[in-house]
Parts: C-alpha cells; structure tokens; sequence
C-alpha cells in the first residue's frame, strides 16, 4: 500500500466552492447576530455566495483527484455542484418573501441552506463511501432544522420530526451496507472497489450489503416503497423549502449512486440487483403517480410527482452508460428548474402553513395574477412533459435510452404512467385558467421582486432547455464520458 | 421563401404573443387586426413558399429547410427544421386559406363574447401549432404539433369554462388524446431503436432498404395508428370528438373537422412507405376506418343536436379516409380529406350561423322553417349537404367515390377489400340519410321555436356568411381537383401527390382501378346517395318530427340504442374509468393508508381512546419504519 500525501497540491482551488459556502454560512450568521436591524441583505449575501462559488466551480477548480484518492473534481461533479447552487439559489430566491411574509427571518435559515450544499458537494465528489455517508449526514442535518424552521407550526415541527426519525432510520441501513461492503472488498474506496468488483463473484453478503445500501438511498430518493414519509414532510415543511428538499438531494444521492453503480459495473451481469432497481423505479412510477391523481392537497401532489419523477430517473440508472448518465444529468436540471418553480408559485399563497394549499387556492389565478400562473402553467407542462418544454426532451432521454438499452418493459410502464401523469398536472392547469374562484376564500399572493425573479429563470431555462437542448447534452454526454473512463 | 418556412408559423405564434399579452388591454379592434393579420399573413407567406417550392423542385421532390440541429447523441438526433414536398404542399394551403376564413368568420360569430382575446389568442397559437404538425421534416417535431394542437384543442373546448360540461368535455378530449398519444411515442422511440432516425426521409429510406423485420414494421405502424385513432376519432378512441363541440362552433369547424382531426390521416399518408411494406396493419387501418365510417353513420341518425350530428358525421368522414389511405389509396386519402374540410367547414359555420340566428339554440326539434328567414345559411349548407351527401358531380362524390372504388380494387388484401367497400357504401346511404334529415328538420316545415327566438332571427353578417359562400362553391366545385382517370388525363391532386408514394421493392405501388370496376362503384355509389337522400326527403321535408315519433313506435329499443350512441360511454365507464379511479384510490387508501389503520387499531386497544390522536403522529413514523424494513426484507428475501 503506497501512502499518498495528504495534501496535493491545488487542493485549495479544488474545493473552494465548498470552502466559500462554508464560511459564507459562518458569515451570515455572525452578520445576523451583529447586525440584526437589517434583515434584509441577508438574502442577497446568500445569494453572493452562492453565485461566488458558482463562480468558483465554473472558473477556478480544476479537475483531478485529491486528498489521497477520496474526492474528485471532473465535469460531471462540476455539472451536478452547479445544479445543488442552482437549486440553492432558487430556494433563496423563493424563501426570501416567503421568510418576510411569515415573519421568520434569520441567518441560520440561509447558512443551513449553504451548508446543505456543501453535504451535496461531497456525496457529489466523494470517491469513499465514508464520505458520500459523511456529505448525506452533513446534508441531513440542515434539512432536519429547515424542514422544522417554521418553528410555530405544529405541522412543521412534525415533519421535522418524521423526517429526523426515519432519516436516522434509514442511515442506518446506509452504514450497515456500507460496512458490510467494506467487509467484502476491504475498503471503502471507490476506486479499490472497482478493481476488486472487476475480479470478484458475488456472495450472499454482497447482495445483502447492496440491498441495504439501496435501500436507505432509495429513501433519500423517496423511492418507493421507501417514500412515504415524502407527502408528509413536503407538505410540513417552509413550502421553499420543499421545493428545494424535493430536488437537490434526490440530485446528490443519483449522482453518488451512478458513481457507485459504475464502480460495480462488471460484477452487475452475474448478479441480479439490478432487478431490485428496476422494481423500486417501477413501484415509484406506478404509486407516484397512482396517488397523485386523488391529491388535492398541491404540496402533496407534488410530493407523490416527485416520487413517479425519481423513479423515471431511476431507469436510467439500470445501465450505467453515457448517455443514461447524461440523460439522468438533464433530468436533474429540468427537474430543478420545474418543480422548485411549481413548489414556488405555491409558497407565494398567504396562508396558514397548517392549513392545506388545495387547488381551489388556485383556481382562477391565470387570471388575476398572470405571471405566477403562467409560470405555473409553463411548471405544470414541463413536469408532464408536455413539448415544447424541457420537461419533454428530459423524459424521451430517459424513455429512449432505456429502450436502447433493452430495459423496454420499465421503459414502457414509464410512458403510460407519465402519461397518466398528464390527468393531474393539467388539472392545475385546468383549475389557472377555467375555473372560476369560489366567493372571497382564494388567498392573496405575496411576492415580490425576489420571486419573479425565481420563476424567470425557471421559465427562461424550462423553454430554452426545451427549444435548444443540443449544448446541454453535449456537455452532460462528455461529462459522462470522461466519469465512465475511469 | 423557401429558406424562411420558418417563418409560416411564427406569424400566427406572434398573434398569440401579441394578443396574449395586451390583447384583455388593447380591446376587440386590436385583437380582430393582429388575429386576422397573422393568420392572413401565414396564408400568403405560404402561398408564396408554395409557388416558389413548385417553381424548384417541378418532380416533386422533398425541400428541407434546416433551422438547427435540436440535439444528437451517439449518431441519433433529430433537428429542428420544416420540410415542403406535395403532401405538405396540400395540407398547407387547406389549414392556412380554411383557417384564414374561419378566423373572418370567428369575428363576427364571436364578437359579443366575453373572452374575445382569449379566443383568438388561442386560435392563432393553434394555427402555429397546426403549421409545425404539417411542416415538421420529422416524426419527432411533428410530435412537438402534435400536442401542441391538441393543447388549444383543450383550451378552445373548455373555453366557455363557466358552464360544466366545457372543461369536463376538454379534458375527456385531452386524455382520449392521450391514450393516442402513448402510441405514438413508442412509436418513435422503435424508430430510434430499430431504424436509427426520426427523420420523415431516414425512415423512409432505412425502411425501404429492406433488413428491417416485418413485425417490427408492423408494430410501428400499429402504434402510430393507435395514435392516429386518438387525434382522428376513430374507434375506439372516437369518444371525445362529440362531447368537444362544447366549444365555439367555429372551432368545431376549424380544428374539429377541418385540420386537426385530419392530422391522423396526413401521418398515416407520411408514412406510407412503412405502412405499404406492413400490410397486416394497413387491414388494420382499412377495417377501423370502415367500422367508423358506419358505426358514426348510424349514431348520427338519430341525434337531435344540429352540432352533435355534424360531429358523429365528421367520426364517420374521418373512417372515409382511412379506408382510403388503409387500402393503398393515399391520395384518395388526402383527397378526400381536402373536399371535407371545405364542406364540412361549410356545414360547421352554417350551423354556427343558424345557433346564432337561434340566439343560441342547438335543438333541431325547436328550428324549422328556417330556409326563408336566412336565406344564404340556408343555400350554402345545401350546397355542402348535397356535396357531404355524395350526390353526382358535386367535391364529395369524386373524393368518396375515389376512396370506395380503390377498397374494391386495393391489391393488398382483394377479400377485404370488398368488405371494407360495403361497409363504406352502406356508411354512404346514411350520410345522405342523416344529413339530407338534418337540412330538411332544419330549414323545412314550420317554425318550432319560441316567440322571442323567431322574434329575433337574423341573417349573420357579412363577415360570416362571405366565408361559407366561400366553402360552399369550394364544396361544388371541388371535386375538380382529383378527377378520375378515364376521364381526365391532365394534372390533378393524384398526379401532384404521386412523388410521395415512391417505388418500394416488395410493395404495391398506386392503385390502378379498371374502369369498369370504377363505374359500377360510382353507379352504385350514386343510387345509394340518391336513396338516401329519397327516403329522407320522403319522411321529414313534409311529416318532419312526426317520421322520428313514427320510428320510435316502430322500432324503440333499436331507437333508443341509437339515441343513446350505442352506449358507448357508459360501457368506457363501467370498464375503464371507474376501474382505474378505484386503482387509484385503492393505492392511496390501500397501500399508504391501510398500514395507518392497523397501526391504529393496535394503539386503539393498547393506549385507549385518549392516547389516540398522539399515537397517529407518532404511529405514521412507526409505521413507516415498519414498511421500510418490510421493503428491505421482501428484498432480501428475494435475492438470497
């Protein structure tokens, strides 16, 4: 065993993203304590800092490994950071008024946010399993305090807690595989698990660690059936919040489970997991959207969309191939940008966050407030995939790359589900433009420059992603060339 | 022009633009310009490409104007660009210069309605939509159309959203439609996976090359049929094209019969390389077009409002042709699909202006009388129900006699064939049946309405009935555009659609009909029309409701079948929709719920009444950890 030093150099640009979020967090705490009379830059500096470390991302770190082997700069870690700071920056964005309105304002919600991200870089970059568990804890413990941020609504604290609960729960699970993987192949590292995967034959022990594994990722993904606890933090949680907590760590845990999946590439033929996969994509397609059709509650709804969203991704996860991992790349970003701008619209209704936001809170907005329907609208045929949204060429990626790939029976309960889907994003739609409000019980929206600014860029990158999709897959397509080299 | 065919559907996109975004503000004269201009403006832009296109390519040959490359990957890509060859040439001119007149007429059909911006918003985004279905250079832009205009189908039928059975109507269309659709995308995607392309040309060419199998052929073509059976209302997707006359009646004419209900026959047309080369599922096509050209027929017997009939009518036409491009015949098709769109948009907008005459009535049991009262309604819908009804020398006889005299001729399947031709002549003697019942409960006898509606009946204005004048002598003198072979040698709508049926290595070519076969389809085709329009004409231009009475007496179960469409959509609920609502249901309550309830008997007995509601909140998360670990286990289980 060779020792590697600890410290290469350029390890400094390499993670200066992470670097700036975490003390930019650091920074906005210290400017809310010292400072508490204006409240109001706070959410611009969140919003500094995570264009900064965009910046960063985009300009500064270069690729390679480092920390003696255990965390990896390349294009596609590079693509994924910038779908968390976008996911991140959205959330800011819609949180900013929405914090106002309810009269919470603080530092730590930012910093939590800043925090939550960088957990993401490292399942993002982590080359050890110790250090994608590391990144999904970092990661969980801000969503545990944000999701409970609304510290005066039961519903909230109750969310917070299920999501506590279970989470610890499904760790668990993560760290028993984990340790059983480690047990196995003597190391946590992805790359000496790759080449011992390459030689090996599969035990019971094996299989066994892998199910464990998959299943506490699967409940981070809210993979059916590891989903249920989705509906109820969503609709708990700062309705931003779950905008954010519906994308970006499903974004992280993809990512860490593509990397996983290739490491144990030549091992898959002579093993069966990948039925597992494909049952839990196939499970999450059909409750997801089964269950959505009978919500009327919108934050529910979304969350059990979210659950049929994952498992189409999940089907490109079947074959780990360039262009599965490219398509699983686009979907994240559409994804980011379709559903972080539905849950959007639906935190600008001002109303008790322990009532249900319904559909009739909508109905007749397309109207009265044309932009915020609109925006809504444009979410809504994205999320159903609806051409010519972005949501449309995400999903034929995905559908279309399965089918190459042989996996036509999931790739087809896909199509007809996401089909189905159509029933109830359209019914939102439906309820924007062809329903009259019932008399004086439609809430007012609170929103100000902050969130139209949010749901232009969601609008602005839904159709342009949709119209002119070519660049982006390139990019994604050789991002996931050079991971897959490896 | 012919480098800028982009630009045919970006002017009626920026009408959307336009009078979507000022137009609640700018008030009707605006709107009426900027929607009119738009779809004018598309109209001549179109023209000129046309002439310009005709000009190039004299053999027919495919012009392609590439606008950018919308993504590739590992070979397999598609682009954005828009393609002019005969076909679309066709398809062009009928959705531009139609729904130009439609748009006129909509301006004073519309012009007390609240929501008149809106409408034409909509109207103009469906005339680009339309615009990139039948330009599109392939399968996959067309999709993007596809949908497109089935959106502004959704929205144009719900568009009197305050009444309930509008939004209910529009989403039936939008889901029918979907079923349709789910067809078409696997469709594509055995396209990439077997033929490497989406590109009209590439599959065509991959496809005619040979080394493709047989079924994987058919299965493609099946598929897009499925698909075409949900845009052009065939069986058993038909459902929802009668309930989307909820709309205004000038979209009922524009995208209910003249253009997007066709889009199903134009892809099957597109396609007819892949079709010839798989006839089990041009038998297919032939026989469900058949069946729906009859089955439609018979409902429209008996329906009693003026739009319902026209919608089962326009079902029924639609089977027409399909029988057409089914057997081989795809000019006969398209032909038939152009003589329709003129007379049956003559009959919509004929209606329309009857209902406005009516202050909005669509019961024919309260009109009659009507022939003096608007006189040139009156004279254009006749016009259009002898052409519908297929009475000699008039559009629709050349384009339904074309289409039944190729089912008896088709090489493909001789057997068939003949069947197919039978139920297409008997679906003929209802036509004239039902629409020759229509004209005469319409416009004959005595007046049946209240006092205040006879009170208020008025010719439509001029901006209403210059467009049926218009399809009307379109709908007589149409027929001149395809005629027979024996008797007209020159070039016609068969010659100019020839270069897109191309020689194909073990597949027939065009049809060639003997000409005897020819006349006696024509002869028996005639004395069934004459028929038809004999005994319709002997039971209701004098008796009127009377004849209707006097068939229920005779015969009332049959009737009431009748009346009652077959009860089709009660046999879709019972079968379709309440299972799946209650598998829906069954998820929610079932899997998600009855969990909870265990759990919450368990703590029930355990905790007593006081702890219960504590337990919910505590019990979900337990019970939750409970599911997860049974996931794991059942895993397990499973592997080891």
């Amino acid at each position: 065993m060779t020792l590697h030093p600890l410290l290469e150099p350029g390890w400094v640009q390499a993670i200066l993203p992470e670097l700036i979020l975490s003390a930019g967090g650091m920074l906005l705490i210290l400017v809310d304590a010292f400072l508490p009379r204006i409240k109001g830059i706070l959410a611009p500096l969140a919003l500094l800092l995570f264009i900064a470390a965009a910046w960063a991302e985009a300009l500064i770190s270069r690729g390679g490994i480092y920390f003696g082997g255990t965390y990896e700069m390349s294009p596609i870690t590079a693509l994924f950071d910038l779908t968390f700071l976008l996911a991140g920056m959205l959330a800011v964005l819609f949180a900013r008024e929405y914090l106002e309105r309810e009269n919470m304002e603080g530092g730590e919600f930012y910093a939590l946010l800043l925090w939550g991200t960088v957990g993401m870089m490292m399942m993002a970059k982590g080359l050890d399993l110790l250090l994608i568990v590391l990144g999904l804890e970092i990661l969980s413990i801000c969503i545990f305090v944000l999701v409970g941020y609304n510290r005066r609504a039961p519903v909230s604290n109750e969310a917070s807690l299920k999501y506590f609960l279970m989470g610890a729960f499904a760790t668990g699970f993560i760290l028993y595989g984990t340790a059983l993987f480690y047990g196995a192949t003597q190391s946590t590292n992805i790359g000496v698990m790759t080449r011992w995967f390459s030689g090996a034959q599969s035990t019971p022990l094996l299989t066994v660690a892998f199910v464990l594994l998959m299943s506490g990722f699967g409940f981070k993904l809210a993979l059916a059936p590891f989903h249920p606890w989705a509906p109820d933090v969503y609709q708990g949680a700062p309705t931003p919040v779950a905008g954010w907590l519906s994308v970006a760590p499903k974004a992280a845990t993809l990512i860490a489970l593509v990397r996983l999946f290739n490491a144990m590439g030549p091992m898959l033929p002579k093993v069966s997991w990948m039925s597992m996969v494909a049952a839990l994509s196939t499970l999450s397609m059909i409750v997801g959207n089964a269950v959505a059709i009978v919500q009327r509650d919108l934050k529910r709804m979304l969350a059990y969309s979210g659950i049929a969203h994952v498992g189409y991704m999940t089907i490109a996860m079947l074959t780990v191939r360039d262009d599965s991992v490219a398509a699983i790349t686009v979907y994240t970003i559409v994804y980011a940008l379709m559903n972080i701008g539905a849950f959007g619209v639906v935190s600008l209704l001002t109303k008790n966050e322990n009532d249900p936001h319904t559909l009739d809170d909508i109905a007749g907005l397309g109207f009265r407030r044309k932009f915020y329907g609109f925006a809504l609208a444009i979410c809504m045929f994205s999320l159903s995939g609806l051409p010519p949204t972005a949501g449309f060429i995400a999903k034929f990626y995905i559908f279309k790359t399965a089918i190459e790939s042989g996996h036509t029976t999931v790739a087809l309960v896909g199509i007809l589900t996401s089909i189905t889907s159509v029933y109830y994003y359209l019914r939102v739609v439906y309820y924007l433009y062809m329903k009259e409000p019932a008399e004086g019980s439609t809430p007012a929206m609170f929103g100000g420059i902050f969130a139209t600014g949010a749901l232009t860029i969601a609008i602005i990158g839904i159709l342009g992603i949709g119209i002119f999709p070519a660049q982006l897959f390139q990019a994604a397509g050789n991002a996931a060339r050079i991971l897959l080299r490896q | 022009m012919l480098n800028l065919l982009w630009l045919i559907p970006l002017t009626p996109f920026a009408g959307f633009l336009l009078n979507g975004l000022f137009g609640k503000r700018a008030g009707k004269g605006f709107v009426t310009a900027v929607a009119i201009l738009a779809s004018l403006a598309a109209a001549l832009l179109g023209t000129a490409a046309v002439l310009q296109y005709h000009g190039a390519y004299p053999n027919g040959a495919r012009h392609v104007d590439l606008v950018y490359n919308w993504f590739s990957s590992g070979g397999i890509g598609a682009d954005i660009a828009f393609q002019l060859d005969p076909l679309s040439v066709i398809m062009l001119m009928v959705v531009t210069w139609v729904g130009f007149l439609i748009h006129v007429y909509s301006v004073g059909y519309m012009h007390e309605e609240e929501g008149y911006w809106r409408y034409f918003a909509y109207l103009n985004l469906f005339l680009a939509a339309m615009l990139i279905l039948i330009l599109g250079s392939s399968y996959l832009f067309m999709f993007v159309g596809w949908e497109g205009v089935g959106l502004c189908s959704y929205l144009l039928i719900g568009f009197y959203y305050t009444t309930d059975y509008a939004p209910a109507a529009g989403k039936k269309a939008f889901v029918v439609n979907r079923i349709g659709d789910f067809g078409f995308l696997v469709a594509m995607f055995l396209m990439f996976a077997y033929l490497g392309t989406v590109d009209f040309a590439g599959v065509q060419q991959r496809a005619a090359a040979g080394g493709v199998d047989a079924s994987i052929l058919t299965a493609i073509c099946l598929l897009m049929f499925l698909g075409a059976c949900g845009k052009s209302a065939q069986l058993p997707l038909y459902v929802w094209l009668p309930d989307a006359m909820a709309g205004p009646t000038p979209v009922s004419a524009l995208i209910h019969a003249a253009t997007m209900v066709t889009a199903g026959v134009y892809m099957i047309a597109r396609s007819n390389v892949l079709y010839r080369l798989a006839p089990n599922a041009m038998m297919v096509v032939a026989i469900v077009g058949g069946l729906t050209a009859l089955f439609a027929a018979t409902i429209g017997l008996r329906q009693w409002d003026i739009k319902k009939v026209l919608a089962y009518s326009t079902v029924s036409q639609l089977g027409f042709m399909f029988i057409g491009v089914g057997v081989g015949a795809f000019s006969a098709g398209v032909f038939h699909l152009v003589t329709h769109a003129f007379f049956k948009a003559c009959l919509f907008l004929g209606s329309g202006s009857v209902i406005h005459a009516m202050s909005g009535e669509q019961d024919i049991r309260n009109m009659g009388g009507l022939r003096d009262k608007i006189p040139q309604t009156f004279r254009t819908f006749a016009i259009a129900t002898y052409a519908i009804s297929g009475l000699p020398l008039a559009a629709g006889f050349f384009s339904k006699d074309e289409v039944l005299a190729s089912a008896w001729a088709t090489p493909y399947f001789p057997a068939v064939g003949k069947l197919v031709w039978l139920l297409g002549t008997l679906a003929a003697f209802c036509t004239a049946f039902y629409m020759y019942r229509l004209l005469y409960l319409t416009f004959y006898g005595k007046f049946r309405g209240t006092h205040e509606q006879e009170h208020h009946l008025h010719e439509s204005p001029a901006t209403m009935t210059g467009p049926l004048w218009i399809l009307a002598i379109l709908s007589a003198i149409g027929g001149l555009l395809s005629l027979p072979e024996g008797i007209w040698h020159g070039p016609s709508l068969a010659s100019w659609l020839a270069p897109i049926v191309p020689e194909v290595e073990g597949a027939h070519h065009i049809i060639e009909i003997p000409m005897a076969q020819e006349l006696t389809v024509a002869v028996i085709s005639t004395i069934v029309a004459v028929l038809g329009w004999w005994v319709a004409r002997s039971l209701y231009k004098e008796k009127q409701l009377a004849s209707d009475a006097m068939l229920e007496q005779r015969a009332p179960g049959l009737a009431r079948a009748i009346e009652n469409k077959w009860y089709v959509d009660e046999f879709y609920a019972a079968t379709v929709v309440r299972p799946l609502a209650g598998l829906s249901r069954f998820f929610w309550r079932g899997v998600d719920a009855v969990i909870d309830g265990i759990a919450a008997m368990l703590g029930f007995i355990v905790r007593g009444i006081g702890d219960l509601l504590r337990f919910f909140q505590t019990g979900n998360v337990r019970n939750y950890a409970l599911m997860f670990f049974l996931g794991v286990v059942v895993f397990i289980a499973f592997f080891v």
